[in-house]
């Protein structure tokens, strides 16, 4: 009964999942890691990129593909307006940035309440096509999203890994008075931190609202996703949101597909409670002093 | 005179680092004991390890004859073992009279209920221990400052505030960790008499201190520490004039410089 | 009065005693009246402020310790099922369910507590969080014991007398008045004196013979055992309980209410609660900006106003002192 053909379109939702965790989760611990803010509004960003996606795509009429980025860029810049007026006061200062990134979290999604109602609504599938992979099942759909999270992940990791601003984010992440002393100009690098968090967010939003649907309240859930990958993979990592996105993505599909989505719920809520109190630094973190 | 604290085969490491190997030494009643050494050389850890902030991975700690090795930090308070930090030694919202009366509390009764049901016999102690913190801020000239939030002292005052709470919990041994790092040397000069007349009511006290001029003031003996080993130790008279104990000072001098 | 809220720090408080008592008298009757004077609506909402208090106030307890519990509002909702259940499906007596849904969120909270307080700042408000959305799941799934998604609902007064507003605020009012003065005496015994020193600094605290751990495990308990009976009276009194009553959101608002309030004295929560129920009510027509303008309060404050508005209160009273003095020059 759990035939090859079963357990790999499972896996392959998982993967879906996944990817879309990933992309959510590693803008949420670079903010924490950078700028040590847990920041609660990230789900909201996610939220703008899929209401921003609307627009391009549906409004506007462009091509999802080009749509897509645009929404993310948008985003981006819009959160560089809130990261100069409200989170630049609140950088270093866990607690009080924690509480003001609630704030945040609730005028956006109230702010999206008012612009465009509590109803939820859908965007049109852009790609139609299924192909037939021998017994699987592959919508066009779910390798778009699959390749836009590849993509993105790709250039996040070649900027961080082979750019300046993203040597800059590591050094400030690792030790951020050293950084300063060696003269980074670290009000730049939180900014460019904070821009690339929230537009890879407005990425998943995206796809989260072609994949299921759109209302101002869908940012609790990339949120709660996002606590989840990095509390696996340990707060602040990259690697450690890589296989915690993977960890959660596949560990749902499987655990909801034969036993029901609140049990992956379930499952999934009890796993982290044992890793915060058994590996506070993560699966894969390492310990701190 | 009778051992207080006796320290045997302490050692700790972090991730395979020893931070501290092997440290040896006792502490009697009356008597002020240095632990000196070049930065990094493994003094705070040393007093972590003893003062239960945090576990060490070897050897023993007796205080007044019990095994405490491990014991939690305020537990250990209780039983009369007290130290202070390098940095954090006032409680910054609260006035002077407040932070001493919170280092009170390890020296007094801790029942819950008595305190919120304000009972007559815990009235009457409570103003006991009022006259006795008023005293005691008399004794260290911070009288006057008795309302003042400790935010608001100068730098050397909250030291002295971190002294008298401390004191406050009428320790039998105190552990004081720099107290006259940040300090002006008059400022400092003021520390070490005062942390003579401690030992002059009964109080034992062990000092950290890189700063080998006012150490030598103050100490009966030294303990020297680098590297996290113990190097030498004996009456401060010796120990100043062991070529050692200067080669390791000045050869981390060269180092940083 | 004085001797219950008796403290060490009296000094900032200079009243004169009979001017202390005459405030307290006034503020006791201006209370006691307010049914008679109010309409119905506005009886029901002063209810549910002085009911949302004892919740809020158990919330500042654990944030006088430096701790964010965000599955506050989920240990509400246990002290809300318990009682109701107990009393529907069981058909125990009403102040028998009042008190299992204290003592039920009490246990949980002493059973829980000493495992999440290992951890601090950031990771203690994902646990609680993350706790809560598993409650939440609970209340959501155990289909036959709490209704599911759909609740209970009917629920009877704790007894028929109850079923009047304006009986039910009385209720209320003795259970708040009981439960603030409970927090005020504790918060300025001894153990509130630790609780303090313990926010300020730990290492510090614990240095000096205070039982860090032990203290924040009681204290959480404590505050979610209030949470607990706020849960149960406001299931009573609305007579409708379900899972989205006790969903993260909530526990959002009690931190609101002690932000905004102010975070560093009790007057702070009870401040804060009165504003944001209070709040609606001067913002009408603008119902759908609300939230919005609740987020913007959150981010201003903690911005500049640390305090909260028990803060600006303060500041505003020394600026009026200054001008006076002044002018008496």
């Amino acid at each position: 009964m759990f035939t090859f053909a079963i357990l790999s379109q499972i896996a392959l939702n998982g993967i879906t999942l996944s990817a879309i965790y990933i992309l959510v989760a590693l803008g949420f611990t670079l903010i924490f890691g950078v700028m040590r803010i847990v920041n609660f509004a990230h789900g909201e960003f996610a939220m703008l990129g899929g209401f921003a996606l609307s627009f391009f795509y549906v409004s506007l009429g462009l091509h999802f593909l080009v749509a897509l980025p645009i929404a993310a860029v948008a985003v981006g810049a819009f959160s560089l307006v809130l990261e100069r007026v409200v989170y630049r006061r609140f950088y270093q200062r866990e607690m009080p940035g924690m509480i003001a990134s609630l704030g945040v979290s609730i005028a956006l999604m109230y702010g999206g309440v008012a612009l465009w109602g509590t109803h939820q609504r859908s965007i049109p599938s852009a790609f139609s096509a299924v192909y037939t992979i021998g017994p699987i099942f592959v919508t066009a759909e779910r390798v778009v999203v699959i390749g836009v999270c590849l993509v993105s992940l790709a250039l996040f990791y070649l900027v961080l890994r082979f750019t300046r601003i993203g040597l800059a984010m590591r050094v400030v992440a690792e030790d951020r008075i050293t950084a300063e002393a060696q003269g980074i100009d670290t009000v730049a690098t939180y900014r460019f931190a904070f821009f690339i968090s929230t537009a890879m967010a407005a990425l998943a939003g995206g796809l989260i609202g072609q994949l299921f649907s759109l209302s101002p309240f869908m940012g609790l859930m990339p949120l709660v996703k996002a606590f989840i990958v990095v509390i696996l993979g340990g707060l602040g990592g990259i690697l450690g949101a890589a296989i915690g996105g993977l960890v959660l993505g596949l560990g749902e599909s499987f655990v909801s597909t034969f036993y029901g989505a609140s049990a992956a719920q379930f499952i999934s809520f009890g796993l982290i409670i044992a890793i915060l109190l058994f590996r506070p630094q993560g699966l894969v973190g390492r310990k701190e002093g | 005179m009778s051992v207080l604290l006796a320290v045997q085969g302490l050692g700790k490491s972090f991730r395979g680092l020893r931070a501290v190997n092997d440290v040896s030494f006792d502490i009697r009643e009356r008597e002020i004991v240095g632990l000196i050494g070049p930065n990094g050389a493994g003094k705070t850890t040393a007093i972590n390890l003893i003062s239960g902030a945090i576990r060490p991975t070897s050897g023993v700690v007796r205080f007044r004859g019990a095994d405490v090795t491990g014991m939690p930090a305020h537990r250990l308070a209780r039983l009369g073992l007290i130290r202070t930090f390098q940095a954090t030694n006032v409680y910054a919202g609260k006035t002077v009279f407040e932070n001493v009366y919170v280092g009170t509390f390890s020296s007094r009764p801790s029942g819950f209920w008595p305190s919120l049901l304000l009972t007559a016999a815990f009235r009457r102690e409570r103003e006991q221990t009022r006259s006795r913190i008023e005293a005691l801020l008399e004794d260290l000239g911070l009288r006057d400052l008795a309302d003042t939030p400790a935010a608001d002292l100068p730098y050397g005052y909250q030291k002295m505030l971190g002294l008298a709470t401390a004191l406050a919990g009428k320790p039998k041994l105190i552990m004081l960790d720099e107290p006259a790092a940040g300090l002006s040397a008059e400022e400092a000069d003021l520390i070490s008499v005062l942390i003579g007349r401690v030992r002059d009511q009964g109080v034992s006290v062990l000092v950290v201190d890189h700063n080998m001029r006012f150490m030598a003031k103050i100490c009966n003996r030294m303990v020297v520490l680098h590297h996290g080993m113990e190097l030498t130790s004996g009456p401060t008279a010796d120990v100043v004039r062991d070529p050692r104990v200067l080669e390791a000072y000045l050869g981390t001098e060269h180092s940083v410089a | 009065m004085a001797l219950l809220l008796d403290s060490d720090d009296a000094p900032s408080a200079r009243w004169r005693p009979l001017a202390r008592w005459a405030a307290w008298a006034a503020a006791a009757a201006a209370l006691l009246a307010f049914p008679l004077a109010a309409g119905g609506f506005l009886t029901h909402t002063a209810t549910l402020v002085l009911l949302t208090v004892i919740g809020a106030a158990g919330f500042h307890l654990i944030l006088r310790v430096g701790l964010v519990s965000l599955g506050h509002a989920a240990f509400a909702g246990i002290g809300g099922y318990t009682s109701v259940i107990l009393m529907m499906t069981f058909g125990l007596p009403w102040i028998v369910c009042f008190v299992a849904g204290g003592v039920s969120a009490a246990a949980l909270a002493l059973l829980v507590g000493p495992i999440v307080l290992r951890l601090k700042g950031v990771y203690f408000v994902l646990i609680t969080f993350t706790f809560g959305e598993i409650l939440r799941l609970i209340f959501n799934d155990w289909q036959s014991m709490t209704g599911g998604a759909n609740g209970i609902s009917h629920i009877p007064p704790p007894w028929p007398a109850l079923m009047d507003t304006r009986a039910y605020y009385y209720l209320a009012l003795f259970a708040a008045g009981a439960a603030i003065l409970f927090c005020a005496r504790l918060l300025a015994s001894d153990f509130g004196r630790k609780m303090d020193a313990i926010r300020e600094s730990e290492s510090l605290a614990e240095a000096n013979g205070i039982p860090v751990f032990a203290v924040k495990v009681i204290v959480f308990a404590i505050g979610c055992t209030l949470a607990g009976l706020q849960g149960s009276l406001q299931a009573h009194f609305i007579r409708l309980i379900s899972p989205l009553a006790y969903s993260f959101q909530e526990s959002l608002n009690f931190l609101v209410m002690n932000v905004v309030g102010g975070s560093n004295s009790l007057v702070g929560p009870i401040v804060g609660t009165v504003f944001l129920v209070a709040l609606p009510e001067f913002l009408r027509g603008w119902v759908e900006y609300q939230f919005i303008i609740y987020g913007v309060i959150l981010v201003v404050v903690m911005a500049a106003l640390p305090g909260g508005l028990v803060e600006l209160w303060q500041r505003a009273c020394r600026w009026i002192t200054s001008l006076s003095t002044r002018s008496g020059r």
